[in-house]
């Protein structure tokens, strides 16, 4: 089953083409990634998608949902969550409340109930908080979960942001190159849990990537692009191998 | 004069700053913009509450509401109307667009009401009670108890309820907030809603003790200096702030007479220099 259709989506800026005429479709439990030089326009893709930039043409279809309209803060209410190339975090707070609030905003109780804290809030918040033990038990952030945001290493924020992203219990997560700035076993990890998130909670992932190491053991289809443009999508073997991508990469 | 009276009157006209305070330090959590027209705001919910009860006779338990609502709406039509365009432009215009916003609601309301200065009367104007010694009037009772009150649900909205955990978050991050589901731009709008509903909720407790007139949004630069000196960024700090730029000013003004105001103003210079990121700092030096 297709679970998101990108349609010919193209944006500019000024008078760059930043995306032009891309398109791709996504399988339910995929691990899509896309890959490309600098300024290849993948970030641009998933701000596309995650509704932080309107498209100027084409189409983009969610569960056969058009949702070029949705409005930014209505994404993660459709199942998409994301996570950012240099982690957007809420700084002052320790990692589990990063957890709860995504879960907070889920809640269905009124202002009188949550001032005062009544049964009905009093479960709700039971659920989200076992809800976010679970992941932080997946992701193995257990030993930092009462650790201000501000004082944590790069690594354990983009864990951490990983970790946000899944409590949304999102259908489809977009990764923003989620191993940059970490080190070769931070990475490693990484590639385990992206596997876990797959093949355990069975979530797709369109993941925007450089490490080839990562890319080709942990996706099922890339898509390569150069100057906002698509090159060629298959298996990660036959992308890289894919003249036009040796091209891009290496210059003629 | 009694010491304990100067206490009194320096704590309820604090309460008055704090509150006023609050609005500053809400709205720049949220948007990081300073909104200098906060005083004005509660000089417009005092002419708006002196409307209703003295112009329309309408009875007290009305007032106290409608002035609350009105001012409440009026914030939101504010940001909706005038602060959201600027959303992107360079911080120092929105600084000077709502100074100027504040020039113009002072001339708006002298066109409306008039300069002369007028009285709010409230059921419980006038009282006394005597507390170990100490006479309270009831103006100055009711403006230390409803800044209890406020406090205190404040504190519940922020702590436990999802639109004030919302308007936490986007304070901190507005993109993670985006993407966490809070619609960033609706709670902009509640802030500048709760900010000014704060400030007409300080202008009726006080409006009973202060002369009505458009020169009372000047109070504005006091509640700024109570910002600072809490530590802008803290709402406990803003509170703590303004009691204390109110004890200053009646402790020096009975202590050198004319020179309450110049008192608190010395007291923010000297809080800059021992202390610049005031009482309960949020901010922290940046570590070059």
């Amino acid at each position: 089953m297709t679970l998101l259709v990108a349609d010919s989506i193209s944006i500019s800026f000024g008078g760059v083409k930043a995306v032009n005429q891309v398109s791709f479709a996504v399988k339910q439990g995929e691990l899509f990634s896309i890959m490309g030089p600098n300024g290849a326009g993948k970030t641009t893709v998933l701000n596309l998608i995650s509704r932080f930039y309107d498209v100027d043409e084409g189409n983009l279809t969610f569960e056969g949902e058009d949702i070029t309209q949705v409005k930014t803060h209505q994404v993660a209410t459709k199942g998409i969550a994301r996570t950012f190339q240099n982690t957007e975090l809420f700084e002052h707070e320790t990692v589990l409340s990063n957890l709860l609030i995504a879960h907070q905003q889920h809640k269905n109780t009124g202002l009188f109930s949550e001032m005062f804290f009544l049964p009905k809030v009093k479960r709700q918040e039971l659920s989200f908080r076992r809800r976010a033990e679970d992941i932080i038990d997946l992701l193995d952030l257990q030993g930092y979960r009462d650790q201000m945001i501000s004082s944590l290493p790069f690594g354990i924020r983009k864990v951490t942001e990983l970790a946000r992203a899944l409590s949304l219990e999102p259908k489809l997560l977009l990764l923003d190159e989620p191993s940059s700035g970490l080190n070769p076993e931070e990475t490693e990890d990484l590639s385990f849990w992206i596997e876990d998130i797959k093949e355990e909670l069975g979530i797709t992932i369109i993941m925007v990537e450089h490490d080839m190491n990562l890319l080709s053991q942990v996706s099922d289809r890339v898509l390569v692009m150069a100057d906002g443009s698509e090159l060629t999508t298959g298996t990660p073997e036959e992308a890289t191998s894919h003249p036009d991508v040796i091209k891009a990469y290496l210059g003629d | 004069m009694d010491i304990s009276q100067l206490v009194v009157t320096g704590i309820a006209n604090g309460c008055v700053y704090g509150l006023v305070a609050l609005g500053f330090v809400l709205i720049y959590k949220a948007t990081e913009m300073v909104n200098f027209a906060q005083g004005d705001i509660m000089m417009l919910g005092a002419f708006i509450a002196f409307t209703l009860s003295s112009q329309l006779e309408m009875p007290y338990y009305i007032v106290v509401p409608g002035t609350i609502l009105i001012m409440a709406v009026f914030g939101m039509a504010l940001e909706r109307g005038v602060l959201r365009p600027m959303i992107g432009e360079p911080p120092f215009a929105v600084l000077m667009l709502t100074i100027g916003l504040g020039f113009v609601l002072r001339a708006i309301a002298g066109t409306i009401w008039g300069h002369q200065p007028n009285q709010l009367i409230t059921p419980y104007s006038g009282g006394v009670i005597d507390i170990a010694g100490i006479r309270l009037d009831y103006e100055k009772l009711v403006i230390m108890g409803g800044t209890g009150v406020l406090c205190a649900l404040m504190f519940l909205f922020f702590k436990f309820t999802r639109i004030g955990v919302a308007m936490q978050a986007a304070s901190q991050n507005q993109l993670a907030a985006y993407y966490v589901g809070i619609p960033v731009n609706r709670v902009v709008s509640i802030t500048w809603g709760i900010s000014a509903a704060v400030a007409a909720a300080a202008a009726l407790m006080v409006a009973p003790l202060w002369w009505i007139e458009p020169g009372l949004g000047l109070v504005g630069i006091k509640a700024f200096v109570a910002a600072i000196v809490g530590g802008f960024g803290s709402l406990p700090g803003a509170l703590i702030g303004g009691i204390a730029i109110g004890l200053v000013e009646q402790l020096v003004g009975y202590t050198i007479p004319g020179f309450g105001e110049t008192g608190a103003y010395v007291f923010l210079l000297l809080m800059l220099f021992i202390r610049p990121e005031g009482i309960l700092a949020t901010m922290q030096r940046k570590k070059v």
